[in-house]
């Protein structure tokens, strides 16, 4: 092995999790953290939630400061994109014309933005939000402003709704699928967040198509669907999805398939590259098929990882899959995942505000979605881990004691 | 600016300088105490920022909510009787010098 040491490629939550957990665990040699995002490494939730608010600043986003990865030997190389990775070389090129060594080499490159595909989609009030610096642009852009459209009903979008809402902003949220959360939550959650944004004046249209976004003078007037109908805008946030970033690992030959295939031990198909993140697609143990997660609970982890292989001391990653969202007061949890689930039970108080839908596949529990019901996510949580399904009766039974199958 | 002593479960300890009004999980994970994960970053949503709190400062603490009630039932290590989640406390000039032991694990 030469003196090169790791290369990690992005220097999101997965690409720092994996430096510091290098550090931690005593990993002596060169540790590279190149990112193309400028500053230092920050976190991405807050950016839809206390940011957009107006309740943090950007310092608080920051997640180690500049002294950190002296102290721990960790070189940053930011605001700078690698255009390419060579395998057989092992060396990479960064925009800047530089090239790397490496002796293993870490993707994580995270998702980009879906954009939306429809003509005055780059007009002057069109916003997106993945990174701090788009972040930036929409708050500034709020202050003078009154109505707002978001397309999507994604996570993002409807925290970002709910920050425009307590703002003072009128939104609409059009959305192209026929529930809010399609692809991420029960029938029986989208519909409770449904309601706690109209109950506060938010306009929801499910089902539609975008068909253009009107401007004047280069500046966003209305987004008009394909039915016909337009709805007037001072800005519109586009929250759509992102895709796997995997533009490097494709063009290195790597094996892809929606995202960069990693073996249990976050291996890719070439030998001494990992991935871990949002960018990696994996056989997930306990749900048995590919997976592809957009959590800060995969990328810490799966980052952890690639540290624990890369020092020769992995087991096979198996952590159950854990999200969260805010939205006004309410907190949803998720543990698990819930794709593919024939039966939905809820536990505790709908109307109250505080319960758990159970997701079941042929009585095996899948997932669970709490709002405002922490205990019951982090019970169901160990429940899922250890594969232990509650029956149906017990889940819905508030006084049958979860912890006690543990 | 307020200062906290960190004291990790194997002896380490730091001491820490951060401004009033973030949360004492901020100012240990800005400087990259190891003791705390902190996973979801502050938003009461993981039990991985519990700490044990010096006795002494326990009533200058805001209650323990809710949310961190029931969340302070699942923490990985043992909860005691000084036991909080430290991004549900904002850092106020009354906890200056405050000593925070933590955990032995947080996963
Ligand atoms: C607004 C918002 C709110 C969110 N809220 C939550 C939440 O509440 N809970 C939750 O669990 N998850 C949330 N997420 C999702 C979570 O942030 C992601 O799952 C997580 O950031 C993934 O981490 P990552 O390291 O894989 O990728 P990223 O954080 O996307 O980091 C990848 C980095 O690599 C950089 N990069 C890509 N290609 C290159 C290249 N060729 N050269 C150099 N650098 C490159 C990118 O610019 C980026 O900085 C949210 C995401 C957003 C955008
Ligand atoms: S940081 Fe997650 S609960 Fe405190």
């Amino acid at each position: 092995m030469s003196d090169a040491g790791i290369v990690i490629v992005g220097s999101g939550h997965a690409g720092l999790s994996t430096a510091e957990t290098l550090r931690r665990r005593g990993y002596p040699g060169r540790v590279r953290l190149v990112g193309d995002e400028a500053g230092l490494p920050y976190q991405r939730p807050p950016l839809s939630k206390q940011f957009l608010k107006g309740e943090w600043d950007e310092t608080r986003l920051i997640q180690r400061n500049a002294e950190f990865y002296v102290k721990h030997d960790i070189e940053l190389i930011q605001g700078h994109r690698v255009i390419g990775v060579d395998p057989d070389h092992y060396s990479l090129e960064l925009d800047s014309g530089e090239q790397l060594t490496w002796d293993k080499l870490v993707l994580t490159t995270g998702s980009r933005l879906k954009r939306l595909p429809v003509p005055g989609e780059g007009a002057e009030g069109v916003y997106y939000l993945r990174t701090l610096a788009q972040a930036k642009a929409l708050r500034a852009a709020l202050t003078d402003v009154t109505r707002v459209v978001v397309i999507g009903g994604g996570f993002i979008g409807l925290e970002a709704t709910a920050a425009f809402v307590d703002a003072g902003k009128q939104v609409c949220v059009l959305n192209g699928a026929d529930t809010l959360l399609p692809r991420a939550a029960s029938a029986l959650v989208a519909r409770y967040m449904a309601s706690l944004h109209q109950a506060r004046g938010v306009q929801i249209e499910n089902g539609i198509a975008v068909a253009a976004i009107n401007a004047h003078n280069g500046r966003v007037l209305d987004v008009a669907l394909q039915d016909g109908r337009t709805f007037p805008a001072d800005i519109v946030l586009v929250g759509i999805g992102v895709e796997p970033d995997a533009t490097l690992a494709e063009a290195a030959g790597l094996k892809c398939k929606d995202g960069v295939l990693i073996d249990e031990l976050c291996r890719t198909s070439a030998p001494d590259i990992l991935a871990a993140g949002d960018c990696a697609r994996f056989r997930h143990p306990l749900y048995h098929r590919l997976v592809r997660l957009e959590s800060i609970q995969n990328a810490i982890e799966q980052g952890k990882h690639v540290a624990a292989t890369l020092l020769g001391d992995s087991e096979p990653y198996a952590a159950v899959p854990w999200f969260w969202s805010d939205q006004y007061d309410t907190k949803l949890q998720i543990a698990g995942l819930a794709d593919g689930h024939d039966l939905e039970v809820i536990r505790g108080d709908e109307q109250g505000g505080s319960f758990s839908v159970f997701c079941y596949a042929r009585r095996r529990l899948l997932a669970v979605e709490s709002i405002n019901a922490p205990a019951d996510h982090m019970i169901s949580r160990r429940l899922i881990q250890s594969a232990i399904s509650p029956t149906a009766d017990d889940a819905a039974n508030p006084n049958f004691n979860l912890r006690d199958l543990l | 600016m307020v200062k906290i002593t960190y004291i990790e479960a194997d002896g380490r300890s730091y001491e820490i300088e951060a401004p009033e009004g973030w949360s004492l999980m901020e100012a240990a994970f800005h400087n990259g105490v190891e003791g705390i994960e902190a996973e979801c970053g502050g938003a009461c949503n993981c039990a991985t920022c519990h700490v044990y709190i010096d006795e002494n400062y326990l009533d200058k603490l805001p209650p323990i909510g809710p949310t961190e009630e029931e969340m302070l039932e699942c923490t990985a290590a043992e909860r005691r009787p000084n036991s909080r989640l430290s991004c549900q406390i904002e850092l106020t000039a009354e906890l200056d010098g405050m000593v925070v032991d933590l955990p032995e694990t947080q996963i």
